[in-house]
């Protein structure tokens, strides 16, 4: 199973590298969140601040530190929260806008946003999604104790 | 002319000058000519005494000369006495030297004792020897007033800090100093920095992620995603031909690399394999893998016996040449991604350790040096001589370290774009002064290193996709290659044009100032006065 799923992995990773360039990535330690469309780790659960943020499409989560994602340009955007400066930001390997980054706020309550990213749960899997969707078996199973 | 200059002083170094270079008649000549003579008689009996090694003699003189390090003067003659005798076996007289002539000098006792020592000791009297007249007379130099006994070489001195001088003026000096010349004022117009596309090579199918000059300067080896690596031959006009493609690699090749002599490369594919290739034939010799992990990067080993690896599994893996692996101790890295390098005296391995960290790992001994940065490394590359190192960080800045004891951070330079690839930047041009590098928005940037400003000097357009890596000619400081993702390897030169233009310039400003000195020449005349 093991070396199915790299296998699998290489695929997508050669297929998302229709991109340009060699694209530099890091990998984090542990259970991850990952970019839902091409696996590449976006976030650790230790940075997590709250699951509490909406967006047009869904829930999203906020962060305290997201990797290999680019940055689109700086805007002002109208939130629930009031104004703010905001960049949208996308998976560097796949290019999928996977949520924003807080550059600024405008009101002295939401200043604990700055430098934060917010990750759209649409746009995200961790690793108990990845883990249900690798083990799906074709293969009939007669021991009780594989499921768990 | 502004006045600075003593013509008495000028004629006495000139005529030192002929004298250094062995013309002597036309040094006496002028000595007649111009009435000035080199030394005064006096010194000149004095030194001709020196030369033949009369020492008694050159003593007497030398209290005609009334200099203040009269003392001094004498004690280094008396010693100069003192070994002659050593040698003609004389040792008593020897010792009479230094008792009754030179310890009543009261000028350096400790030297006394020193020979005193030597006298006594059987060794020390083949150890120390007479020097020849020449060699005293330059240890006197320092003891003279420069006034009394003119500097030797003198003049050549003087042209030299002046050469030296516009040379670290110049803002963008880059010729080879057999280029410059005492005939006009230095100046490095931009155009001696590669500014203008001489040649664009298409053979490649896809993007080219990496290229680099050989050692020699005659050849460039280049790799593309299109899973192979060419190398190109420079011929004498600098046109640029394809001597071989490599094939074999099942994945984009993401790096290629010279060996020390040249004679081979080496290909690292991505999350694949290394292989070795030799240059003269174009074929692979040797593939280098481990365990069915895949390589990021490759390295050769100082002296070409071996190969390095950083693998897709975060360790560093060492082959022989033959394939067979190498123990390695090095700590497993964090990133992924890390390039590697050896550095040229073989001692250490450089490579990204810990994340936002670089390490350089001493091979002897097992000892780390770090290197902390302030952000993610995305890749980096040695200079030349391997005491300065270049990192290229995630956030868009290039900063400069010095490696030679404790890494300190040098400069910092910023203004290309980065924001999703692995961007390459290398070290160019004379002596290594400029540095290069790609930019995600398909241009090349160049900055001098040693401006103060972090900006680039030099931004090159022409490329229509992200320019990946870029490779300064070691061998030829106006040539320039850059590997861009919309498939080509764009070779920079010197731009003819602009250098006209600029040539053209400074043929008027010269013109102008001539006129100006005439007219004020003329002034001169008509009022009889000086200005």
């Amino acid at each position: 199973k093991k070396k199915k799923r790299n296998r699998e992995k290489r695929e997508r990773e050669r297929q998302r590298s229709e991109e340009m360039g060699r694209i530099f990535t890091v990998e984090l330690e542990g259970r991850s969140y990952r970019c839902r469309f091409c696996r590449t780790h976006l976030a650790l659960p230790d940075d997590l601040v709250s699951r509490s943020f909406h967006c047009r499409r869904g829930k999203a989560y906020l962060f305290n530190r997201s990797v290999n994602i680019s940055m689109g340009p700086l805007e002002e955007r109208m939130m629930l929260s009031g104004m703010h400066t905001v960049a949208d930001i996308f998976c560097c390997c796949c290019g999928q806008n996977v949520g924003w980054k807080y550059e600024s706020a405008h009101e002295k309550a939401q200043k604990y946003k700055e430098g934060k990213f917010v990750l759209e749960r649409g746009r995200i899997v961790d690793e108990i999604d990845l883990s249900t969707e690798v083990y799906i078996d074709t293969h009939g199973s007669t021991s009780d104790t594989e499921d768990s | 002319s502004k006045g600075l200059i003593k013509e008495s002083e000028v004629i006495r170094i000139i005529t030192e000058a002929l004298y250094s270079l062995g013309y002597g008649e036309s040094g006496i000549r002028l000595e007649k000519e111009s009435g000035i003579p080199l030394h005064s008689t006096i010194v000149k009996l004095f030194l001709e005494q020196v030369n033949n090694g009369e020492w008694d003699k050159s003593i007497v003189t030398l209290k005609g000369i009334q200099l203040q390090n009269e003392k001094a003067v004498t004690f280094l003659l008396l010693e100069q006495k003192f070994f002659e005798f050593l040698k003609l076996e004389k040792d008593t007289d020897a010792l009479g030297i230094l008792r009754k002539e030179m310890l009543p000098l009261g000028v350096n006792n400790k030297r006394v004792h020193e020979l005193a020592s030597v006298l006594i000791s059987a060794s020390g009297k083949d150890a120390e020897c007479v020097n020849p007249g020449s060699k005293v007379v330059e240890k006197l130099q320092n003891l003279f007033p420069p006034a009394i006994l003119i500097p030797e070489k003198r003049l050549e001195y003087l042209l030299e800090m002046d050469l030296d001088s516009q040379m670290s003026c110049c803002e963008f000096h880059n010729i080879p100093d057999s280029d410059l010349s005492l005939y006009s004022h230095h100046h490095c117009g931009i155009h001696n920095i590669p500014s203008e596309t001489l040649e664009t090579l298409e053979k490649h199918t896809d993007e080219v992620w990496f290229l680099k000059f050989s050692h020699n300067g005659k050849y460039l080896a280049s790799s593309s995603k299109d899973k192979s690596a060419i190398i190109w031959e420079i011929d004498a006009q600098g046109k640029f031909s394809e001597k071989h493609k490599l094939l074999g690699h099942v994945n984009p090749v993401a790096m290629v690399l010279w060996s020390p002599d040249d004679k081979q490369v080496l290909t690292c594919g991505e999350d694949e394999v290394i292989k070795r290739w030799v240059v003269d034939s174009g074929e692979c010799v040797q593939t280098y893998e481990t365990d069915g992990v895949g390589s990021v990067s490759c390295g050769w080993f100082h002296d070409g016996s071996g190969i390095i690896g950083g693998m897709a599994d975060r360790r560093i893996c060492l082959w022989n040449l033959d394939g067979t692996e190498i123990e390695h101790e090095q700590v497993q890295r964090e990133q992924k991604l890390s390039d590697v390098a050896m550095t040229a005296d073989g001692k250490w391995l450089v490579s990204v350790g810990r994340v936002c960290e670089i390490s350089l790992f001493n091979r002897e001994t097992r000892a780390v040096r770090l290197i902390p940065e302030e952000d993610m490394i995305t890749s980096f590359s040695l200079s030349k001589d391997n005491k300065h190192l270049l990192i290229n960080l995630i956030t868009q800045k290039i900063h400069m370290w010095n490696i030679e004891g404790e890494p300190y951070l040098c400069s910092e330079y910023t203004g290309h774009k980065r924001s999703r690839f692995i961007i390459r930047s290398c070290f160019g041009g004379y002596k290594d002064s400029f540095i290069a590098s790609g930019s995600e928005d398909s241009q090349v940037y160049i900055w001098k290193i040693l401006r103060p400003q972090k900006e680039p000097c030099s931004v090159l357009r022409g490329h229509s996709g992200a320019v990946n890596c870029v490779s300064w000619n070691p061998t030829d400081l106006h040539m320039l290659a850059s590997a861009s993702d919309d498939g080509t390897i764009r070779i920079w030169g010197r731009d003819k044009k602009l250098e006209k233009q600029q040539q053209q310039q400074q043929k008027k400003r010269l013109a102008k100032a001539s006129a100006v000195a005439a007219a004020m020449k003329a002034m001169t005349v008509t009022t009889g006065k000086a200005l």
